[in-house]
């Protein structure tokens, strides 16, 4: 069976644990009553099997990425899972008829197996899991401790007999095919490849792959994964996590320098950006990508959470001056603290030097953005008076900046828009406060009063513009006007959700999608957030607060209903229920953070928080 | 005298040819009759619709695809329910603002109105009172056009000929949001006469000067019709042999009067529901005629004629009209049950010659013969292999692979047989089939159910209807 097979790398997903093979079994062999789990050995604590045999000692040098799971028991019997299947949330998602119609393919394939799915997952990893994808086979491998080599042959032999007696009873040939390598048996079914090695469980999609690790397994002299460079100083599931309070549960590493090669036309490892958006967030990650000789992962549990990790050795030059903008001079651009703002969606504050970025484009972009952003220069220049945008608008304001969200609220009854949007403001701190608050002052006029002509050509509705004193600083604001001809009978155009105003705030402008919003930070002294110190030295941080998110996303349920129903086809009732399903899953998540970080490891960090238990 | 395919158009009795269709011995009231009428009326069937039709019976088919018990039954209901729904979708479409996904929201009323041949009508007076978004620009005014043209679809012509003729998408897209007596502007007079009610040849160039005379005054202004008495020619016009009129209104109503008017609706109705070509003469659109006239101009009456006529159920029109795009698309949709991503199935109409809200010209699309060139043959074919492709297309919910057991079908020769009777109206030659079958054998699908369907799409045979 290790012979030559032709799998598609792209049918990586094929080669899911074999349990899953069980699901695709039909109920003719419910009579099968023999099971598993009555002869299974107890579960052993986790890594104490002994014979300590290294994984990546099996794994061909050639592999290109390499990842370690934690025993399913791990996953199973974390705290949060107690609390998790309590949550109305999620007792309503395990109700969905999605998950009731995929609970019945469960249901049949245990009783199929005759072991409850839970149990076969525990025996199958109790040692952990172990994924390799290799380059020179271009295969998967999952190899997997189980509890013991009998279990393990006893699960195979009913998973292969269930599935021949399956293909008997519909008249079908046998499905499986089954062939011998250095004393290892293996076997195929369909696109999956699997065997046993003593209570190792490996499956794969390639048999060449197959083969190398046989070969491995059997002679040590082989070079192997654990001769790789890139893999120096991989940090296993085994490595303490986050302060030793949480529990590692994936592990990846991967060989960038390989991947790059593999994929030489993909953009990421151009260090050149597709757009300006692009650049804007992922700038300074693009010349990490294209340098570092490999890429690190992690997923770790919290006892109410969930933190995530990617990072990749850093080294200075490989910014240069061209991402300075991004990273700032020798690395030492950071985020500005989160501010405090009551009920906001989130914030996302950012080191990014926009002057420094508008003025390289030539170096950053290929001809096509450049050619748009020249136009868009010109067309700015003009909106500013003649200002220079790059040099004298942008340039105005320090690199430090953030953008905050807020849920708006409509009074009830009143007229509000069929859409509800949150309001932005974008807050930045002048460099010559004096001079640029009435250059911006006159510009904002300027832009409302553009708005307006261009409005008037389209019948859009007009804007009303205000000025009032906020502590004693000018805080200007546009407001749409209903037409009073106009009924609005299914509510106020997008439009309404905008009252764009311009505040300062001591030597900082704030913008805002918002007078509301605007006012909010002007009246106010500030204070840092309590992400502030999560934030420290991160070079862009974001913060979400799940619950206010999910506020917004109620507020326009029917919207989303509507989107969902152009958009996939729904009827309005599977609408309903996968925009409540969306919204349960919400409910069961209290904020989140993703931080970018360079120094010695570039490092993007996502931390998810839990709702209390 | 009875009507056979070979039968040619100048030798079949006019009296005869819209006369009621009866089932008879001969021509039994059978699956290929309902698939015919669900073209035509309508934007295909499921095999649910198909047994429902073939349970009414030729005469309550049609009631069902007119939305006729509408007033009284089970029927009334859904309608109730299926324009709340629209409703809302049009409501949250509107307050985007996205003409694209305006065409979103009308495939979904192609896709699953109560009254499909209201959704048909309406699709005929978009082409036929053809308005382009790409000059309107105003998504809003597209959807209160469109929503006119329903409203009236199978209503009174000489009202929506009045409505259309104040419509602010209309007058935009003619460029007559403006028409002051020292320059008239001749366009919406022209388009009126020569495409929307009387055809060439049956007005001079005087008659189109002195119609926009009566229209001066007529303006558009924030987006709604305002008349401006001030701009309006007071002086005497003389229009189509008749003078002293009064008003833009007056003088609409003498274009509606013309004998030619009722010939030139009725011959458009006709080339759109029976047959590409030939044209109808007068002599053979006579009985017609006269059901629009004695119906005080109600389209719904001809309409239901036309579908219950000897020359629609007699099979004599059977494969004289090609599909156009918005039929083909939907009657593969809709005769498998299917749902699908209805944003992207409104973009994938545009390469094959047919973007809602998007006529080419005033003159609307040309249909016919000119659906089909080497560029949308290919986009057909594409259509089919986007459509099966895309991970939100379901059948009844599910897979095709599924939907396919549970007609009852297992293996992909009666599955290619499934299709052909379902979707191709015109029969196959042995000779194409044996190709179908090793098209299909060809094809390296993941689950090979998806390849009949695409080796038939690129059958010719399937552009008819």
């Amino acid at each position: 069976m290790f012979g030559p097979a032709k799998f598609s790398f792209g049918h990586v997903f094929a080669i899911a644990a074999p349990w899953l093979l069980g699901c695709l079994l039909l109920p003719n062999h419910l009579r099968a009553q023999e099971t598993l789990a009555n002869e299974a050995p107890k579960v052993s604590q986790v890594g104490a099997t002994g014979d300590r045999i290294d994984p990546r000692s099996w794994m061909p040098e050639t592999s290109v990425l390499y990842a370690e799971i934690a025993p399913a028991g791990l996953w199973l019997d974390h705290p949060m899972r107690g609390w998790l299947t309590s949550t109305d949330a999620f007792k309503t998602i395990w109700r969905s008829p999605e998950v009731l119609k995929a609970r019945g393919g469960i249901f049949v394939a245990e009783l199929a197996i005759g072991m409850k799915l839970e149990d076969i997952a525990r025996e199958l990893s109790e040692g952990g899991a172990y994924i390799v994808i290799d380059k020179r086979t271009d295969g998967m491998a999952l190899l997997t401790k189980t509890s013991s080599a009998a279990w393990l042959k006893k699960y195979l032999d009913k998973l292969l007999e269930v599935a021949r007696s399956d293909a008997k009873s519909k008249g079908q040939p046998d499905p499986v095919k089954s062939a011998e390598y250095r004393g290892v048996q293996g076997y195929q079914f369909q696109n999956v490849i699997f065997g046993s090695i003593d209570e190792w469980l490996l499956v794969t999609n390639r048999s060449p792959l197959a083969q190398a690790i046989i070969d491995r397994q059997q002679d040590a002299s082989i070079p192997n994964l654990l001769d790789a460079r890139w893999l120096d100083g991989f940090q296993g599931i085994n490595a303490s996590g986050e302060s030793g309070s949480t529990t590692r549960v994936i592990a990846v590493q991967t060989d960038l320098e390989q991947i790059r090669q593999l994929d030489r036309g993909n953009d990421l490892f151009k260090d050149q950006a597709k757009d300006f958006g692009a650049e804007l967030i992922l700038g300074g990650v693009l010349s990490v990508l294209r340098h570092a000789p490999s890429a690190s992962g992690s997923i770790e549990f919290r006892e109410n959470g969930v933190t995530g990790e990617l990072s990749a050795p850093t080294d200075p030059a490989w910014f240069g001056k061209s991402r300075e903008h991004f990273v700032g001079p020798n690395q030492s651009g950071r985020a500005p603290a989160p501010l405090l703002v009551a009920n906001s969606i989130g914030t996302l504050s950012a080191y990014r030097n926009l002057s420094e970025m508008w003025l390289r484009a030539g170096d950053l972009f290929d001809q096509n953005v450049n050619d748009q952003l020249a136009q868009a220069d010109n067309t700015l220049t003009t909106l500013f008076s003649g200002k220079d945008f790059g040099t004298d608008i942008l340039g105005a304001i320090e690199p430090e900046v953030q953008v905050i969200a807020v849920p708006q609220t409509f009074a009830d009854g009143a007229l509000s828009p069929s859409v509800k949007l949150p309001s932005f403001a974008l807050v930045a701190r002048l460099k010559k406060p004096e001079v640029m608050q009435k250059e911006l002052k006159r510009t904002f006029q300027s832009f409302l009063g553009f708005l307006n002509v261009v409005g008037a050509m389209e019948g859009q509705p007009q804007i009303d513009q205000n000025m009032d004193l906020v502590n004693g600083q000018p805080l200007f604001w546009g407001e749409y006007v209903p037409d009073s001809e106009r009924k609005y009978e299914n509510g106020l155009p997008i439009q309404f959700n905008f009252s764009p105003a311009i505040a300062f705030v001591g030597d900082h402008v704030v913008l805002a999608s918002h007078v509301a919003l605007a006012r909010q930070l002007a009246e106010k002294p500030w204070t840092s957030s309590s992400a502030a110190s999560t934030s420290s030295d991160a070079n862009s941080f974001l913060n979400i607060d799940f619950q206010a998110l999910r506020q917004v996303l109620e507020s326009n349920e029917n919207a989303l209903i509507t989107q969902n129903m152009l958009e996939k086809g729904h009827s309005k009732e599977e609408a309903t229920k996968e925009v409540g399903m969306l919204m349960s899953i919400l409910s069961l998540l209290k904020e989140g953070s993703l931080r970018l970080s360079f120094d010695d490891r570039t490092k993007l960090e996502l931390r998810i928080d839990a709702m209390e238990p | 005298m009875p009507i056979d395919a070979k039968t040619t158009l100048a030798e079949i009795d006019p009296a005869f040819a819209w006369q009621k269709w009866s089932p008879a011995d001969q021509e039994p009231w059978d699956e290929q009759r309902v698939r015919l009428l669900y073209r035509r009326g309508a934007f295909g069937a499921g095999p649910k619709e198909i047994a429902r039709g073939l349970k009414e019976g030729p005469e309550q088919c049609i009631a069902t695809l007119l939305g006729e018990e509408s007033q009284s039954t089970e029927l009334a209901r859904q309608v109730e329910v299926f324009e709340k729904e629209s409703g809302a979708i049009a409501a949250a479409v509107r307050a985007g603002g996205d003409i694209d996904r305006l065409a979103a929201w009308w495939l979904h009323r192609m896709l699953h109105s109560p009254q499909p041949t209201l959704e048909k009508m309406t699709l005929f007076w978009h082409g036929h009172f053809a308005t382009g978004a790409d000059k309107v620009v105003d998504s809003e005014l597209m959807y209160e056009q469109n929503r006119w043209l329903r409203q009236h679809a199978l209503g009174d012509f000489r009202a929506m000929v009045h409505g259309i003729s104040k419509d602010a998408a209309m007058l935009l897209y003619l460029d007559s949001a403006t028409n002051r007596k020292a320059h008239p502007n001749e366009n919406y007079a022209r388009e009126l006469m020569e495409l929307f009610c009387l055809g060439e040849g049956n007005y001079t160039e005087k008659d189109v000067q002195e119609l926009a005379r009566c229209f001066t005054g007529w303006e558009i202004r924030r987006k709604l019709f305002r008349f401006n008495e001030y701009q309006h020619d007071e002086g005497v016009k003389t229009l189509l042999g008749r003078s002293e009129i009064e008003s833009g209104e007056s003088a609409i109503d003498v274009v509606l009067a013309q004998e030619a008017m009722p010939y030139f609706v009725v011959g458009k109705l006709v080339k759109f529901f029976v047959m590409d070509e030939p044209q109808a003469s007068r002599q053979f659109l006579e009985p017609l005629v006269k059901t629009f006239i004695a119906s005080d101009y109600s389209i719904r009456h001809v309409v239901h004629q036309i579908l219950l006529s000897n020359l629609m159920l007699s099979l004599w029109s059977v494969g004289r009209k090609v599909r156009s795009p918005v039929e083909y698309a939907l009657e593969i949709v809709r005769s498998m049950e299917a749902t699908a991503n209805l944003d992207r199935l409104a973009k994938m109409l545009r390469p094959l010659g047919q973007a809602l809200f998007y006529p080419p010209n005033v003159k609307g699309w040309d249909g016919g013969r000119a659906w089909i060139n080497s560029s949308t043959l290919i986009g057909r074919s594409n259509f089919v292999v986007d459509l099966l492709g895309d991970t939100n297309t379901r059948f009844a919910g599910g897979s095709l692979e599924n939907w396919i057991r549970a007609q009852g079908i297992d293996s992909k020769e009666a599955w290619m047989e499934w299709l052909t009777k379902s979707l191709v109206a015109v029969p196959i030659p042995d000779i194409e089939r044996d190709a179908l079958q090793k098209g299909m054998a060809g094809r390296t699908n993941a689950n090979g159910w998806t390849a009949p369907l695409i080796s038939l799409s690129q059958n010719p045979r399937i552009h008819l209807s």
